[in-house]
């Protein structure tokens, strides 16, 4: 079937009043109704590993997650449950969104859910899972002959734009980008030097972390990943905020980062939390019926 | 028929949306208010087609749209107001909302003027979409009181305006989408064959994993809901949408203040267009959740400098 591409964005009344206040970017100008778009043999895959777990909004945050990925071309999603079994909930969501997809679990052993660190919120989540993908990623793809792609670390409760995604494709080693709502800012980003170069960060929270930045800022290349196979996310002794570190430092150094998003001045991924939802009127043993999918 | 054509062509949902995508510009090129803008928009739109027989297929199909039946089409009315999350939250949305055909998206901020954040983002949304604002009185900002009902107005007189001139009757579903909740596709699906006004249910509200109509006989009978079930429609607003037709009709119908309470919105609202006996449960006899009320927490900016120090200035 041919690609049929409209461009329908001028063709309404809606916006007639509102002039454009700057170009629109090329990645949303037009529909492209299969869904996802046809994979293509020449693009770079980008494989985004998404850890998750089970709570009421879990199948919210997929389906919302799903809907965004949906437009991304050659896109794979590594979901990787902290589960001992992988749930229906999950595996059904995955075969209807129509996504190409890898649904692989790992349980954090409840030792280390209960606290690397004394903070709370300093503990890191999702280790054991994005090391799995890593670990499915070597396993599948050879050194000898790697595939064109990146690899993204999608936490489920984030916001992408599409733009993000066309900026990451094209990574030769590690690329960066800065990310809004981390570090008690309204963005975190990288220092970049008038050359382009990655030369510091701009946070409030420790900016003398190798690599201030958080999951959502960074982009991998396959080949990096493959050629070192050594580097993952480290459990022990990582403090709060050094998650990130924990890996890149294996991977790279600060002045081979890749500066994208407009040398890093524009934010394009969000660090949004959901709420947790108040279930007061479910009781101590739960009123609504179980059977029903929430 | 083009609605059964729909259904039966989900697998080829290019050639469908292609087709009816022909019609509504064909149809907008018919509307009483098209400007000489928007012609040569059109025009361009034509050019930039990608290949001879695609342009072929498309004047083909315009032109058959005269005699073809309308895909309904779904109008999102979605409030908004200015916080740092906004931006994320219509960035996400918009995602959904760009893969449901049809679909025509009213934005309405809570603003004295149309911002320039809100402005960039639907010039670059990627759907066809109405920007409108209008202000909320400051003695109804309380904690307490309903939110977003100066906004959803407005929303309902631009559709009224807009269609008052057409002659009836206009395939169309109304809905409300709050910017924060989370909508799954199917939802749409179920939705657009609304005749006058249905309802499914929604999950995480009301106290509860969900709140549900409860259905007999494909009638609605009673409510499923953890918070104040004897409310004469016991929906959330994510939980019911209405035919154009129905709106039309009812030109006085809109969201009261005066003499609402919280939580009776959706209540005043559906008394005036409907009764309980009209209507019609979607989502498998309403057992299926496709809608959640999630909120998205406030973000911390405790590390924010009093004063901007950066030496840019970027919107987030």
């Amino acid at each position: 079937m041919e690609e049929i591409v409209l461009d329908i964005v001028s063709s309404f009344p809606s916006c007639i009043r509102q002039q454009s206040l700057v170009a629109t970017p090329k990645v949303i100008q037009n529909y492209v109704y299969s869904r996802p778009p046809p994979w293509s043999d020449t693009l770079p895959t980008i494989f985004v590993i998404t850890p998750t777990y089970t709570r009421p909004v879990q199948k919210a945050e997929l389906t919302r997650l799903a809907n965004t990925f949906l437009h991304v071309q050659n896109l794979h999603w590594v979901v990787v449950e902290d589960s001992p079994r992988r749930t229906n909930l999950v595996s059904n969501l995955l075969e209807k969104a129509g996504l190409n997809f890898t649904h692989l679990n790992v349980e954090t052993p409840k030792s280390l859910k209960l606290g690397l660190s004394w903070i709370p919120s300093h503990t890191p989540r999702g280790t054991l899972q994005r090391n799995l993908g890593l670990h499915w990623l070597r396993n599948s793809f050879s050194n000898s002959a790697p595939p064109e792609g990146v690899v993204y670390f999608a936490d489920d409760d984030n916001t992408y734009s599409l733009e993000l995604f066309e900026e990451m494709r094209y990574t030769r080693r590690v690329s960066v980008w800065p990310v809004a709502f981390v570090g008690g800012l309204r963005y975190e980003s990288p220092k970049v030097s008038p050359e382009g170069k990655v030369v510091g960060w701009k946070t409030v929270f420790d900016p003398n972390r190798p690599f201030a930045i958080d999951m959502a800022g960074f982009a991998i290349s396959i080949k990096l990943i493959l050629e070192k196979p050594q580097a993952s996310f480290k459990l022990e002794g990582v403090k709060g905020g050094y998650q990130e570190t924990s890996l890149l430092k294996d991977l790279v150094t600060m002045d081979g980062l890749e500066p994208k998003a407009a040398n890093c001045t524009k934010v394009l991924v969000w660090h949004t939390r959901t709420e947790r939802p108040t279930l007061v009127n479910e009781g101590k043993r739960g009123f609504t019926d179980p059977r029903v999918e929430v | 028929m083009a609605f059964r054509v729909y259904l039966v062509c989900l697998k080829h949902v290019r050639q469908e949306l292609y087709e009816s995508s022909a019609v509504l510009v064909q149809k907008n090129i018919n509307t009483s208010h098209s400007e000489t803008s928007q012609r040569s928009e059109r025009q361009n739109m034509v050019g930039r087609l990608q290949s001879q027989d695609q342009l072929e297929k498309f004047l083909i199909l315009r032109n058959r749209g005269e005699n073809q039946k309308l895909l309904p089409t779904i109008y999102a009315i979605t409030p908004t107001y200015s916080r740092p999350v906004q931006k994320a939250e219509l960035t996400r949305l918009a995602n959904t909302l760009r893969q449901v055909a049809r679909l025509h998206w009213i934005l309405v901020e809570d603003a004295a003027a149309r911002s320039e954040l809100v402005s960039r983002f639907v010039a670059a949304a990627g759907l066809p979409c109405t920007h409108l604002h209008v202000p909320t009185p400051r003695r109804y900002k309380r904690p307490g009181l309903p939110r977003a009902t100066e906004q959803r107005n407005a929303g309902l007189a631009w559709l009224r305006q807009r269609h008052q001139h057409l002659p009836p009757p206009q395939p169309g579903v109304l809905f409300f989408a709050d910017d924060d909740n989370t909508y799954s596709l199917e939802l749409f699906h179920e939705m657009r064959s609304t005749r006058k006004v249905s309802v499914w249910p929604v999950g995480l509200v009301g106290g509860r994993r969900y709140e549900r109509p409860l259905v007999e006989n494909g009638k609605v009978v009673g409510w499923y809901t953890g918070w104040r079930a004897d409310r004469p429609f016991a929906v959330d607003m994510a939980g019911f949408a209405v035919s154009l037709q129905v709106i039309l009709a009812h030109p006085k119908a809109v969201f009261k203040r005066r003499g609402s309470q919280p939580g009776m919105q959706e209540s005043d609202f559906l008394k005036q267009i409907t009764t309980v006996e009209e209507l019609e449960p979607k989502a498998n006899n309403c057992t299926k959740v496709l809608v959640w009320h999630t909120r998205t927490e406030k973000v911390n900016l405790a590390n924010e400098p009093k004063y901007h120090v950066d030496t840019v200035n970027i919107e987030v």
